[in-house]
Order: structure tokens, then sequence, then C-alpha cells
């Protein structure tokens, strides 16, 4: 029998390599006119975890790691009393006419409209429903090509900008939340 | 190898190349996730934790992606990197092709020789 070999890619030719183990060393001397001033000694490691864990190395690392998130970790932004959340969905936003637009998880809760970003557990911005006096959905040149946004009107004057990939239920949802108030 | 930017949309093409590489990482991330969970050495939390970071992360970068008409930019870069990875081991694993290439070379006589691991043996 002679052995095949499928088109190889990338990814599995790195996941190979951390599933191995690679070690590197390299001596490097950086000098001046013949004469060495800093010299550097290069020891690099890098394999899958679980292939350092099986020659010993990272255990306490690991370990310790796991348990610090086990006690920090925040999944979910603190809420108010009797606040719901009703929908969640990754999407950007802008504020009133300004160019950028910023990705995050924005939440839809029965008092709120909110980004949320959760490696720094900071809300981003927040729009409060009782406060919106008018949502519409307008289309929008963005990258040269039309799309749909949602434009939110809130009683300061303000405008608040949210695109998402299913603008409709979102649409839908904010309404309804909307009404409930 | 080459990896072609549009100078005409140098935005669009290095964001492109951008989420091409963070998608090669996120696929060795999964690939090492599946092997820490079949291995049975995370709790059940963690597993979800997991899990669920994972796909927030996937469902971040296709929304940039889609977003951003960046489809085809990435597609065309990580088929790149993965032609490229295929014929490096392809050379690697059939010595002899170093040899056929050689001789072709010779005869094509372009003057222009491509820097072959067979070129690098002779010149020792």
């Amino acid at each position: 029998m002679i052995p095949e070999r499928e088109g190889d890619s990338l990814v599995e030719l790195l996941d190979r390599l951390l599933n191995k183990g690679l070690v590197l060393n390299a001596d490097v001397l950086i000098s001046v006119g013949g004469i060495p001033l800093i010299g550097l000694s290069l020891r690099l490691l890098a394999a899958g975890i679980e292939t350092m864990l099986e020659y010993g190395l990272f255990e306490q690392f690991d370990k310790d790691t796991r348990a610090w998130e086990l006690e920090h970790r925040i999944n979910k932004p603190v809420l108010m009393s009797e606040e719901e959340v009703m929908l969640r969905f990754y999407g950007s936003y802008s504020h009133n006419q300004s160019k950028t637009w910023n990705y995050c998880f924005i939440y839809l809760t029965n008092r709120r409209i909110f980004g949320w970003n959760k490696s720094i557990n900071k809300i981003l911005y927040e729009v409060s429903l009782k406060n919106i006096l008018e949502i519409t959905v307008i289309t929008n040149i963005h990258e040269e090509k039309e799309r749909e946004e949602i434009c939110i009107k809130t009683n300061d004057d303000n405008f608040l900008y949210v695109h998402s990939q299913n603008i409709n239920e979102i649409y839908c949802k904010l309404i309804k939340e909307v009404h409930c108030i | 190898m080459s990896i072609n930017i549009d100078e005409n949309n140098l935005k669009k093409g290095l964001l492109g190349l951008v989420v091409a590489l963070v998608e090669i990482i996120q696929d060795l991330l999964e690939k090492q996730a599946l092997l820490r969970i079949e291995n049975g050495s995370l709790s059940e939390e963690e597993v979800e934790r997991l899990g669920e970071a994972l796909f927030d992360l996937q469902e971040a970068l296709e929304a940039i992606k889609i977003d951003n008409e960046l489809e085809d930019c990435v597609y065309s870069v990580r088929e790149g990197l993965d032609k490229v990875v295929d014929q490096v081991i392809d050379k690697f694993l059939n010595p002899t092709r170093w040899i056929e290439e050689a001789d072709k070379n010779e005869r094509n006589n372009t003057g222009e020789l491509p820097i072959s691991l067979l070129n690098c043996e002779h010149s020792r």
C-alpha cells in the first residue's frame, strides 16, 4: 500500500506542531564594528497545553489560572432589579453621525438596550427604553453598499444607530419592549 | 509565495489579512480545546465556558467579515497559505521531486534558477 496524502492546510500543520511540541534554541550576538555588545540566549518552547502537561510543564500555571478564573470570572453584565434579558446579539453601534462603528455584544432587556464588553466588564453605552422617542429602520450606505440599520432617537435629541445580521427580529423585539413600558 | 493585496483597497486587503490570521489562530484554538475536552482534564463548567467563548469569537468574526465584505479576501489568503504549506510538505515527503525539478530547471535554462533545497545541497 502506498500512503496517500490529501491537501494539507496550514492549520493542520500548526496543530501537528503544537501536539508534538516545538523547541527552539538560538544564540544571538549583536556587534558593532566587530565588537560584540549585546548577547541574547533565546529558548523557545511551544506546544499545546495538553502536550506541556504530558511533559510535566505548566502544571502549576494551568491549575492556578483555572482556579482564579473559577472565582473571578464574570459571564453576565450586572442587571438592575427586575431586569430581564430579552435578546442578546453581536452587532455594531454608532453614536449620532460619527463614522465609527463599535462592535460588541448588545443586550436588549425590558428596561434598556446596552452594549457590554465582557473582557473589561464595562457597559459601553446604554439607552433606557423609556427615553426612546422614535425607532425606525433606515437604509444607509456602508462600505459602498446599502444596508439596513436601526435608528433610535432619544428624548435628548441624540441618535443611536445599531446594525446586526437579523435586523428585523431585533426591530420587532425592540418595538415590543418599548410598547410594554 | 505571494499574498496579493489590492493597492486600491488597502484597508480591505489589510483587514482581510488580519482576519485570515485571526481565523487560523481560532481554528487552532478550537482544535486544542477539543483535545483538552477529549482528554477529560476540564470540569463541566469549564467546558461550557470554553465552548461559549469560542462560539462568541466565531460569531464576532463572521459579523465583521460580512459587514466589511471580506469573505473573498479572507478565503483567498487562507487558500494561498494552504497551498504553500501543501507544496512545501510535498517536497519534503518526496525527495525525488527535487531532482525532477532540478532537471527541469536545467533544461529550461532560464538563467534564473529558483531556490530549491537541492541547489542548496550542491553549493556546499
